[in-house]
């Protein structure tokens, strides 16, 4: 902030009598100006929502809470000498050995008893109430990234904000008029029209099909992006871009490989949103084999590859992993777990501080549980995204972007 | 009292003499069935208000057509169709077990992928070419609003009764028999876990989404304390022998047998499966049940934004009658705001219904062919949309915000010329039917083609300047038009393309 005001002030000079000694300093301050703006512009945000709600417990278990035994989770707990640890404390699941390698490098930092404090135990409430940043408020007219977005300096000059690559476009970045969604990279292109030109030089058959659906999408997507057709071209760049290193199987993997592609394109784009689904283990989500080891080993060996994949580009990028609400502290009758409250995330990045676990601990005491069941939230999401945004977007006003809101505490999970 | 139900359902059918006849044709059949077929819109105009009215009345009774006899022969070779539960896995046995078993293939009809195909074919061939086309547009609302997920372990062997024998057979009868049917399924309380539930060892899952999506609504006025005692209730409802048998069964050993309260509720606990039934009987009388189906019913035929009143209008209905569908139907149909002017062409297509509408209006065969279905497969996979394949026990959602974005107008544009370019093996578009009136004759403005496709095909929906574009983007390419005083035959304009981005339009994405 001082900065950028006595930059300012150094421009009311220019009309100074001081001419050529504030001509230079002004060319060597303006460039300055533009590393700055250029070096806070191509920040990445990525979020990924586990839907379905994860149990957090089994993500990262609080091997040192000597609560969290066997009485509580017969069928579900797992020894702690087969489990990855990151600390006397707490240890991650086996299957997450792709998150334990981006651990061991200190580009992971995991957060728990995380999440919202809307009492919802409905999946898709919850899920409405963080995407909208509005915990128990329905309604919201757009997303918490979208307002985001609207907080941003200098993204006038971007062709997109946004981006969900998954079917539908998330509701995180609703209402951002630079969005766009698509499920599949390659698929994201007009079949037997050739490529649309990127120029409107206007007799290409490309260039009529663009101005055709640009109308065509404007009618049907009220509000959403206007140029999404003639973005195809942007994206044909990135269906160039190969990646070299290996993906697991999967939805997931194959929308974080789609991701790795555009930001290795060049395109630029400071959200991006995706999702990977299958944590509602309400029945056999078994302990370091089964249902929900299955689903983890993708989950962490997809960001793995994704990191490995994006290479020194990794520097400009933070990841983001999320869920509507945790699960149930006791294992149910069906070898499962049910509707929950705080959970787990992970936040992925090359500026973080390393090997940090944001947790403030409450041991799994009946007393300490929310409404006597359920892991208790003692961090509010949006305090992990107001870190995030703030430490790399500049946003500094959160008033809009989460109303009615103020943070507890400053998590500072970033080198400064 | 009903007299006067009567009269206001008379007097507000009389706002409809607004709206001109054909208009009114069109919408109901984009609105009520999976969108019209060449001519019937026509046929349905002539006729009048009583012919609209009729319409509506036989779709309820599902007076069927000519057509429903040729359905039930193409699918007759699909023999999973009319399987039980214990004959699927007979006959259908997963891919594994066929290998460890040494399972001899000509023994078994397939592997449970099989059951999937025949299910998405038989769904599409009903929904493009049934007369009883009201049928199959609410058989997908409720299978929706009763959302069971094909890949959930045993859904896959007993997903095709469910739609069969719990879902259809209770569209035009009474919610409550519906709800108690899936409830009584073996596929929902797969899916929802119930089979795990005992006493002392409950599962929350059916329970809860009994009441947030099934009855209630999230916002109808329960609480996590209900849940738990519901499933208290529902504890012993399971599946018998789910790898044989594999039908509904109330297990007696497993109920919870001591007290329970539920709203306003009280169980003895002595009654074993009679709770859950008068639990199920309660929720599907409540008020706040009414509501959230009227609601939702609103969402899907009139607006995705339906006013308080017009959802007042038709949960009060539903309410008075105890849940009998005909009559919340009807109180849908008869809704003053179905009949506004502005709400015509207000709803978006999802990529089912964009399909299936594709497909009749050019009046496309749909054939029962379950093999080399991955075109279809993948198109709804891009969509969003895979049949039988929600995930979530929501179900699909109807309104334009979940189907409207870049990537899926690229995927119904790809997908619109795969169909005319015959690239899709179920679906044949005769275009030689489509152009036999102007066969013979010669153009010298491809616009004039578009236009008669425009007026004969599409209802003249497609706006001129839409129109015009076209012209204007495929006579970039095709310089046909150097020569204006040529008359050329119409097989020298690229049709296939025309009809293509028709299909693509903004305007045949509404309905």
């Amino acid at each position: 902030m001082k900065r950028r005001d006595f930059l300012k002030q150094a421009g009311l000079l220019g009309v100074l009598p001081y001419l050529n000694w504030s001509e230079t300093f002004l060319s060597h301050s303006a460039l300055a100006e533009t590393l700055k703006k250029a070096k806070a512009a191509n920040k990445t945000l990525i979020v990924v929502f586990q839907r379905g709600a994860v149990d957090g417990l089994s993500m990262l278990s609080p091997i040192g809470d000597k609560n969290y035994n066997t009485d509580i989770r017969p069928s579900l707990y797992i020894n702690p000498q087969q489990m990855l640890k990151l600390d006397s404390y707490f240890a991650l699941h086996p299957s997450l050995g792709g998150l334990k390698n981006l651990w061991d490098k200190g580009m992971l930092t995991a957060l728990h008893q995380v999440g919202s404090p809307s009492t919802s135990r409905s999946h898709f409430d919850s899920q409405d109430y963080f995407e909208m940043g509005t915990p128990d408020v329905k309604n919201t007219e757009n997303g918490f990234l979208t307002r985001a977005v609207n907080e941003m300096k200098n993204t006038g000059d971007l062709k997109l904000t946004s981006l969900s690559v998954q079917t539908n476009l998330a509701r995180m970045i609703s209402g951002d008029r630079k969005s766009l969604a698509f499920n599949d990279l390659n698929r994201f292109s007009i079949k037997g029209f050739g490529p649309v030109p990127s120029n409107n030089t206007g007799t290409s058959p490309g260039n009529g099909f663009e101005s055709f659906f640009e109308t065509a999408l404007d009618e049907v997507m009220k509000g959403q992006n206007k140029n999404s057709i003639s973005l195809l071209q942007e994206f044909g760049e990135a269906q160039k871009v190969k990646i070299e290193n290996e993906f697991p199987k999967g939805g997931f993997s194959n929308h974080l490989k789609d991701i790795a592609r555009v930001i290795k394109s060049g395109l630029y784009i400071p959200f991006i949103v995706t999702e990977v689904g299958g944590w509602d283990s309400h029945r056999d989500q078994g302990n370091e084999k089964g249902q929900l080891a299955n689903r983890l080993k993708e989950f962490g060996d997809s960001i793995n590859a994704f990191v490995e994949a994006l290479g020194p580009k990794m520097q400009d990028v933070t990841l983001v992993t999320v869920t509507e609400f945790g699960r149930t502290v006791k294992e149910n009758g069906s070898k499962g777990t049910d509707h929950g409250h705080g959970s787990c995330y992970f936040v992925v990045g090359q500026n973080l501080k390393p090997k940090s676990i944001h947790a403030d601990w409450k041991e799994l005491k009946n007393e300490n549980l929310y409404e006597g069941r359920d892991l208790p939230v003692n961090t509010d999401f949006r305090e992990v995204f107001a870190d995030v945004l703030e430490t790399n977007f500049a946003i500094k006003d959160f008033s809009k972007i989460f109303p009615g809101y103020t943070a507890k505490k400053k998590l500072k999970m970033f080198k400064t | 009292m009903n007299l006067l139900i009567s009269f206001a359902i008379i007097f507000s059918f009389q706002n409809v003499f607004a709206m001109d006849l054909k208009t009114k044709a069109l919408h109901v059949l984009n609105r009520f069935s999976y969108g019209p077929k060449p001519g019937e819109v026509d046929k349905l105009a002539q006729g009048g208000d009583p012919a609209i009215q009729k319409w509506f009345e036989d779709q309820l009774k599902q007076v069927g057509g000519s057509h429903e006899a040729d359905i039930k022969a193409e699918l007759k070779p699909l023999a999973s169709l009319t399987y039980t539960n214990e004959q699927m896995n007979k006959m259908f046995p997963k891919e594994k077990d066929v290998e460890m078993k040494g399972l001899d293939r000509d023994t078994i009809d397939g592997t449970p992928k099989d059951i999937l195909k025949e299910l998405v074919i038989q769904k599409l061939v009903r929904a493009t070419q049934s007369d009883n086309q009201l049928e199959e547009v609410l058989l997908d609302f409720w299978f929706n609003h009763f959302n069971v997920y094909f890949d959930k372990g045993q859904v896959r062997h007993t997903i095709t009764s469910y739609e069969r024998d719990a879902i259809r057979p209770h569209i035009f009868g009474n919610f409550k028999d519906m709800l108690m049917a899936s409830a009584k399924s073996a596929a929902m309380m797969i899916y929802l876990d119930n089979t795990g539930s005992k006493v002392d060892k409950i599962n929350e899952n059916y329970a809860r989404e009994l009441f947030e999506l099934h009855t209630l609504g999230v916002d109808g006025g329960y609480t996590q304390k209900d849940i738990q005692e519901s499933a208290r209730v529902l504890t012993g409802w399971g599946v018998e022998k789910p790898k044989e048998i594999a039908e509904f069964k109330f297990f007696k050993k497993q109920h919870d047998n001591k007290p329970k309260h539920v709203l306003n509720l009280f169980f003895k606990g002595t009654q074993g499966m009679g709770e859950g039934e008068q639990l199920i009987q309660y929720l599907s009388e409540h008020k706040s049940t009414a509501h959230f189906i009227a609601k939702k019913l609103a969402v899907k035929f009139i607006s995705d934004e339906p006013s308080e009143k017009t959802v007042d209008d038709i949960a009060k209905v539903f309410w008075e009658t105890k849940g009998d569908l005909k009559s919340t139907y009807r109180a849908v149909f008869r809704s003053e705001e179905l009949w506004k002017d502005s709400n015509v062409g207000a709803k978006i297509k999802t990529p089912l219904e964009f399909l299936t509408s594709s497909v009749r209006v050019t009046e496309s065969e749909f054939l029962a062919q379950p093999e080399r279905i991955n075109q279809l497969k993948s198109f709804f996979a891009q969509s969003g949309q895979e049949l039988y394949r929600c995930v979530p026990p929501t179900g699909f959602k109807a309104t334009a915000d979940y189907w409207v974005n870049p990537g899926a107008m690229v995927n119904r544009i790809n997908f619109a010329l795969s169909m005319v370019r015959d690239q899709i093996p179920q679906i044949e578009l005769d275009k030689e039917k489509l152009i036999s009136p102007i066969k013979n004759n010669k153009y010298k403005n491809q616009i004039d083609i578009l236009n008669y496709f425009n007026q004969n095909i599409f209802n003249s929906v497609i706006k001129k300047e839409t129109l015009t574009k076209i012209n204007d983007l495929l006579n970039d390419s095709q310089n046909y038009q150097e020569d204006g005083s040529r008359e050329l035959p119409l097989h020298y304009y690229p049709l296939d393309k025309m009809l293509a981005l028709m299909l693509s339009t903004p305007e045949f994405q509404r309905r």
